[in-house]
């Protein structure tokens, strides 16, 4: 039976029988790309996900771009859906194999199944069969919806627990899982609060902790990832807590965000808490059993910080019937957090590298050799259009008009005669 | 005579009893219980000292809602500062609030 702490039971090529080599079937979600695995001797039909997706939109052969396909969803030999791409001639031996497109259809809110609570609903119960019901999911999915935070990824580790998947999935967009919560699901920081099952005060015994080591004043989040590398990254900071505590940096990954939209609403949240201090506070001997998420207010004089906070952590003394909470309060007003960059980075196949950087106006390209070094007085062309220089830091700049959001070919002539093409996503 | 001073705005003077001969004008609490022994050890961590402050009526806590963290504070014995460090830890109970120095 499968349990939180299990592998994640995907299915395996090994149900088609005739294939070598048994490799997970995964799961896609959003505007997502992965490797595809043969599906028969052919060499001509390939599968991306193991399940009806919305589309598949390119396909790529060995890092280039391929023709010659169609993608359909079909039933495989087990009678299972599966998306499916389907070459006019087979496919080299020994090729890597990859797509892009759009994947699983949420049944009960129709499009794309690219809501968080849908998505962990859809991990713990129809993946894992898991006994978690889909009201478990709706505060969290209606929290997610409110904010517009969408996420994109892939279930294909067969090596995964599946609370392992469940963790990643909440970490990347600021919200806590707690599975023996009724709500197993909630943002934590910001989100919606409940309302309070209990007002603690004088009489409950607290005690409150603030450590220098838990503050964070510039965070740098990295998103869009594939292959495991991320291909954005979302920089914000707070001034004026950098001006008391100093620039105290964290770098975090978030897997299943793509959208730099979504990274810079998680990485505010986070900011917001992080940036000031934060009380970690325990209370103990309450006859009341609280669980976790519910809401507790404040009005005791050993912390005089009041308002309704979420419990975080819970031990319950079954013998004594005494429950203890742990929760997270932050101290003074809500900080103002600043956008300090938001920037591409793209490897092409020949290991120099292109990143784009956003600017009011205009997007700034770097452009670095397969040594990392900046390439200074590179002729820059745009698009087969457009040429201009990089400066000494190997900077070259174009307006916004010139490079909208979408991809975009750099073709790079470098005064030592290096020549490359590198194609950009804005 | 010692003391805790925590630099800021506003300063804050803790001391055992008002008697401490602090600066006019200046923030001046006699809240001080204890300072523990100021801890240091080569090749190890940085020198550290706690100070336990009283909190009969939560009036410690009241002072350090918004604990002030990596804010610098000094020992005080007879006009002279025998420790300096920053804030690094504060921890508010019923039977008395701590706050960690270290170098």
């Amino acid at each position: 039976m499968t349990a939180l702490s299990s592998r994640i039971p995907l299915r395996t090529s090994a149900v088609w029988g005739e294939y070598r080599e048994a490799r997970a079937i995964p799961h896609r979600y959003g505007a997502t790309g992965g490797a595809m695995l043969q599906y028969d001797s052919t060499r001509q039909a390939w599968v991306w996900a193991d399940h009806a997706v919305l589309s598949i939109d390119d396909v790529i052969i060995d890092g280039q771009i391929a023709g010659g396909w169609a993608w359909a969803n079909e039933t495989d030999a087990t009678g299972h859906a599966v998306a499916v791409v389907r070459f006019t001639s087979p496919v080299d031996e020994g090729a890597e194999v990859t797509a892009r497109g759009r994947g699983k259809l949420d049944s009960d809110a129709g499009g794309l199944m690219t809501n968080p609570g849908a998505v962990l609903h859809d991990v713990l119960a129809r993946i894992a069969g898991l006994p978690f019901g889909r009201a478990r999911t709706d505060v969290f999915r209606a929290e997610c919806a409110a904010a517009q935070i969408e996420v994109a990824g892939s279930v294909e580790d067969g090596e995964s627990t599946v609370q392992r998947i469940a963790r990643d999935l909440c970490d990347s967009v600021g919200a806590v899982f707690a599975p023996d919560a009724q709500d197993i699901a909630f943002l934590w920081p910001g989100g919606n609060m409940p309302p309070a099952r209990l007002t603690v005060r004088a009489g409950h015994a607290l005690v409150a902790d603030a450590a220098a080591d838990d503050l964070v004043t510039d965070l740098t989040l990295e998103f869009d990832l594939e292959d495991g590398e991320p291909r954005q990254v979302v920089q914000l900071d707070v001034p004026a807590a950098v001006s008391v505590y100093g620039r105290l940096p964290r770098v975090i990954r978030a897997p299943w965000i793509a959208e730099g939209r979504v990274a810079v609403n998680v990485a505010t949240r986070l900011l917001q808490q992080w940036a000031r201090a934060t009380w970690a506070v325990q209370i103990e001997g309450l006859e009341q059993r609280l669980g976790l998420g519910d809401a507790v207010t404040l009005s005791h004089a050993v912390l005089p910080i009041g308002g309704a906070h979420r419990v975080l952590s819970r031990e319950a003394d079954l013998d004594r019937r005494a429950c203890s909470i742990g929760l997270r309060v932050p101290a003074g007003p809500v900080p103002d957090v600043r956008l300090v960059r938001q920037s591409t980075l793209i490897e092409p196949q020949q290991y120099a590298a292109a990143s784009v950087t956003s600017v009011p106006g205009a997007r700034v390209i770097r452009i670095t050799g397969d040594d990392g070094q900046p390439i200074a007085g590179a002729a820059v062309t745009l698009n087969g259009e457009t040429t201009r220089n990089t400066d000494a830091a190997g900077n070259v700049e174009f307006p916004v008009s010139l490079m909208p959001a979408g991809q975009h070919v750099l073709t790079v002539l470098a005064p030592d005669g290096r020549a490359f093409q590198v194609t950009v996503q804005v | 005579m010692n003391w805790l001073r925590i630099l800021g705005t506003p300063t804050r003077h803790f001391v055992r009893d008002t008697s401490a001969p602090v600066a006019p004008g200046q923030a001046r609490h006699a809240l001080l219980a204890s300072l523990g022994p100021l801890r240091s050890a080569a090749g190890g961590e940085n020198a550290n000292l706690t100070a336990l402050l009283a909190n009969e009526g939560g009036q410690a806590s009241a002072l350090l809602a918004d604990p002030p963290l990596g804010a610098q504070a000094e020992i005080v014995e007879d006009g002279a500062v025998i420790f300096a460090g920053s804030v690094r830890r504060v921890t508010l109970a019923a039977d008395g609030v701590s706050v960690e120095v270290q170098a």
